[in-house]
């Protein structure tokens, strides 16, 4: 790991803290849902349609509420609050009640003594359909023959219209490029299976447990479903096992469904998905169909872009219409573009809904445009990294929605640090000969792809775009800290950690981390988007100042020194000019505890304000932006075309880098599952019906699979992060299937069409090129 | 999900079953149903949550525990295949003085994220540093292959192995001299 700029100012931030929440959980200490337990809890499970599309008929509970052990099976009827679970559109039902529009729609739930008794008893829940004609494909929802729902199949329409008619425009083009892509679908596979626990209060309230990265959604979905002031329900996040997008929305479904049965019993009620049903149900990252047309002039620039993407949303929009809207954004890369048409649209299908996934819609644009930059590249006889920075956004320049860069734009200097770290040209020749020689069992490629991504919710979601922080620090100088974004293994708690320590001036070790708890904290929007450095860490800094401008305040006092000669660091405040003269921290908030100068500070941010025109998509879509630039060496057995990622050079300008360790940690996460997405991980529906069931058949990386990964930072500064910090958590995923993809190309000499690349589509380039060269 | 069949079963009393077996050198004498698994009883009859289950089907190594010596997915031991035999968890391991260099190695490298293969990972860096002192590269791999992890990418997990089997060797020569 090596980072641009060697100096660090800072105490804290900057430095390889030690993850807060690391020992907890080496040791088997940390508790997940599924590791508490209430007296007299009851074990949900869930009844799923099996058909993809039909009416219900009749549903019959007799046999299952016979079975012993078996408390209540509660279907759409007995819905205390609205049947309705939709986070940004009302398309879904809590239970379906009328129609099921996809196999593995919850229509009835069932609560028994034991799980094992809840799980036999929802098979006994017999339910009588009339099948309807399902929509499968995009293609076919878009002919609208057949409607989903009732009013139309489209469930967004994103547009982004800038310069010349794109007609006019491709015509300027010294070349033109035209290629379609498609992309499967991807799930998030976190290893903790969505669950949670519902447990009645006294006064007709509900408290909830569970695995989430949304506290406040769950406690909107559960006051909706319930028919309760928010005010009664009260959400309490327990530790998160991963997330990556899964536990956005989704958790609010089951949340909701055990606090319904939770309320109608009048017991704890707990619901944990096994790991069938979890890739049965739960939303997945959104296939697509990319259409794109790329023109590019003499000079080697590119004029003309124009895309039409075709996203499959399944039976229910969960978000889909905010993540097709990041797709909208970011199709275009991170280059200067001067005439741009695209149309984003989302489809319904009679299939699992889809939804937020690391990289929200973008990953599979990504590749659909680095692929087709890699193509000019080969034909125009262009240098990967120079044409890329022939065209790179720079401050001062406009993106693909005409907003004009104005800080932190480190590009070109992450397309730079890829380039030398990866030592490309050399590489490249080297593979070439490799490739030469007909005695060698592999054929080696290099492959080049960048991503520029914007940071926070955007104008999409603006107005959620908050966030709280509670600081208490106690009498003997501990600190109780929490804020409304979660900790699902990212490192939030180590990171804000850090920014609270560096703030107050005391020690990392002083910080006691509360997970997220809807009574102590203001709703401050899901945890998503690469947000919660920059949203957390600053509202954790408004809270801090407040508090260290009274210890300040009561350390000049203290010392008999000038308020603005003292300094704070490490758990010691002192004067600037005789570092001797000092106090602890601890010694300092005892004085402050006799004083009654109280030292518990709520502080709050708003995301900066942003101005877009969704008409046309042009504009701020975002107020920052973090960039990428990946280097993938692939090597592809000539006998059974499996494919090895050997290294991967991954530069990142995510502003001040706040943690090294955990930041290079998180781009080898990225690394692991963006090389599974663009070459292993391959879900297989039919006729609506996920057949990848299991590990097995869903196959991700395992140790064995992963390759060397050199992680370079770059630092561009944003004004508006803490200490300057922008996110990471989803750039880390998102360059890394373009590059693969073009490792591939580059080592077969074949631009392949459709993600995941799996080796018996790669088997076919083989056998032809094989078959030539014999003759 | 189970069909009607089982589902009945599971029901009639005579389907349970007494196990006596040893879990982190304590004596266990338990009755369950015959269809729990060593994971099923370790977390709902002893508590011991630090065995996760994150696929139930063999496949993920969340739920890994040392029975007999030898590493086993505990979501596949059938509770009637127990009896007698001496199963280790993460919560007698991180009591094991031998195995503090792994868990400190763990913590200082990074290698935990969301944490939920943590504990199965620690146990298979457990069983494979028993076996060789100082593992070469492949050996991690093949000691590891059976783990699955989303977070991490694996990379510091193998670093904080290597590290841990310095340690640990280290430790051993202090303990002969």
């Amino acid at each position: 790991m090596k980072t641009t700029k060697k100096t660090n100012h800072y105490s804290v931030v900057g430095t390889k803290a030690t993850r807060v929440d690391a020992y907890d959980k080496a040791t088997g200490r940390a508790k997940y849902v599924d590791d508490l337990a209430f007296g007299d809890m009851l074990h949900a499970k869930m009844v799923y349609s099996k058909i993809a599309s039909g009416k219900i008929k009749k549903i019959d509970k007799t046999k299952a509420l016979a079975m012993a052990g078996v408390i209540s099976v509660v279907t759409a009827d007995q819905i205390t609050g609205q049947n309705k679970i939709g986070c940004v559109v009302d398309d879904q039902p809590l239970l379906a009640n009328e129609v099921v529009r996809f196999i593995g729609e919850p229509v009835a739930i069932v609560a028994a003594a034991t799980r094992q008794i809840a799980e036999a008893a929802a098979e006994l829940v017999e339910i009588e359909y009339e099948p309807l004609e399902a929509v499968l494909d995009v293609e076919e929802s878009l002919t609208e023959k057949i409607k989903v729902h009732p009013k139309s199949n489209i469930v967004c329409h994103y547009k982004v219209r800038k310069g010349d008619p794109i007609d006019e425009a491709f015509k300027k083009s010294f070349k033109t490029f035209e290629k379609t892509f498609t992309i499967n679908y991807q799930e998030h596979l976190y290893l903790e299976t969505q669950g949670c626990i519902a447990v009645p209060d006294s006064a007709d309230g509900v408290t909830v447990y569970g695995s989430m990265q949304c506290p406040f959604y769950v406690q909107g979905a559960v006051s909706v479903a319930l028919g309760l002031p928010l005010s009664k329900v009260r959400v309490i996040q327990c530790v998160v096992g991963g997330g990556f997008g899964g536990k956005e929305d989704v958790p609010s479904e089951y949340a909701a469904k055990a606090a319904l049965m939770a309320k109608i019993t009048g017991r704890p009620v707990k619901m944990i998905l096994d790991r069938a049903e979890d890739l049965m149900i739960s939303s997945k990252r959104h296939p697509m169909k990319m259409e794109y047309k790329l023109g590019i002039t003499k000079k080697g620039k590119i004029n003309a872009l124009k895309v039409r993407v075709l996203g499959e949303c399944g039976a229910y929009i969960t978000i889909s219409t905010v993540v097709l809207f990041r797709t909208s954004v970011h199709f275009g890369g991170p280059y200067i573009i001067p005439n741009v048409h695209g149309d984003v649209i989302g489809l319904y299908t009679n299939k699992v809904p889809c939804g937020a996934y690391r990289g929200f819609g973008t990953p599979q644009v990504i590749y659909a445009m680095e692929s087709m930059i890699n193509m000019v590249c080969n034909e125009m006889g262009y240098d990967p990294f120079e044409f890329r920075k022939n065209n790179a956004l720079k401050k001062g320049a406009l993106s693909i929605t005409s907003h004009k860069i104005k800080e932190s734009c480190g590009f070109i200097e992450t397309l730079d640090k890829a380039k030398k770290e990866s030592e490309y040209d050399k590489r490249r020749k080297e593979f070439e000969k490799w490739n030469n020689d007909p005695a060698n069992a592999t054929y080696k490629g290099i492959g080049v792809s960048s991503v520029m991504y914007g940071m926070n919710l955007g104008a999409k979601g603006w107005f959620m775009d908050k966030a709280g922080a509670h600081i208490q620090i106690m009498r003997d100088g501990s600190i109780t800290l929490c804020v409304g974004n979660v900790e699902m293994g990212q490192g939030a708690q180590t990171i804000l950690s850090q920014i609270a320590a560096e703030a107050l001036g005391c020690e990392i070790s002083a910080i006691n981390f509360t997970n997220v708890d809807t009574n102590i904290i203001p709703d401050s929007g899901p945890t998503v988007a690469s947000r919660t450095t920059v949203m957390s860490g600053n509202a954790i800094l408004d809270a801090a100042t407040k508090l260290r401008k009274k210890l300040i305040g009561a350390a000049s006092e203290q010392l008999k020194i000038k308020s603005n000669e003292v300094m704070a660091k490490h758990g010691k405040f002192y004067s600037l000019k005789d570092p001797n003269k000092l106090i602890s921290f601890k010694e300092l908030v005892n004085k402050c505890y006799f004083a009654n100068i109280g030292l518990s500070e709520m502080g709050y941010f708003v995301s900066p304000k942003i101005d877009y025109n969704m008409e046309t998509g042009q504009g701020e879509p975002y107020y920052v932006y973090s960039y990428a630039t990946d280097v993938a060496e692939v090597e592809v057995d000539r006998r059974t075309a499996m494919v090895k990622v050997n290294k991967m050079t991954c530069a990142h300008d995510i502003g001040k880098v706040i943690n090294p360790a955990l930041a290079s940690a998180q781009v080898e996460g990225g690394v692991a599952q963006g090389l599974g997405y663009a070459i292993m991980e391959n879900m297989v529906s039919d006729k609506g019906q996920i057949k990848t069931l299991g590990l097995s058949t869903y196959v991700i990386p395992a140790v064995t699979d992963v390759p060397e990964v050199n992680t370079v930072f770059v630092e561009e500064k944003s004004k508006d992060g803490p200490y300057g910090a922008k996110g990471l958590g989803e750039p880390s995923l998102m360059p890394v299937v373009g590059a693969v993809a073009n490792g591939i190309a580059n080592a077969v000499n074949h631009q392949f069409d459709h993600v995941p690349v799996l080796p018996e589509k790669i088997w076919e380039v083989l056998k032809d090129k094989h078959e030539s060269e014999a003759k | 999900m189970p069909d009607k069949k089982t589902a009945e079963n599971a029901l009639e009393p005579m389907s349970k079953i007494q196990v006596k077996f040893i879990v982190n050198n304590k004596d266990i004498n338990v009755t369950v149903p015959v269809t729990y698994t060593l994971l099923d009883i370790l977390r709902y009859e002893l508590k011991f949550t630090g065995t996760k289950e994150g696929c139930g089907m063999g496949e993920c190594g969340a739920c890994t525990v040392i029975m007999n010596g030898e590493l086993v997915t505990a979501c596949l031991v059938l509770a009637s295949s127990l009896e007698g035999k001496n199963v280790i968890t993460i919560e007698g391991i991180s009591e094991m003085p031998s195995a503090k260099p792994i868990i400190d190695s763990f913590v200082k490298h990074a290698s935990v994220q969301c944490g939920f293969c943590t504990p199965g990972m620690v146990v298979a860096s457990y069983a494979l540093l028993s076996k060789y002192e100082s593992p070469t590269n492949q050996q991690i791999l093949d000691g590891l292959a059976g783990n699955i992890c989303r977070c991490t990418g694996y990379t510091k997990i193998v670093e904080a192995i290597n590290e841990a089997a310095v340690e640990l060797s280290k430790n051993k020569k202090a303990e002969v001299k």
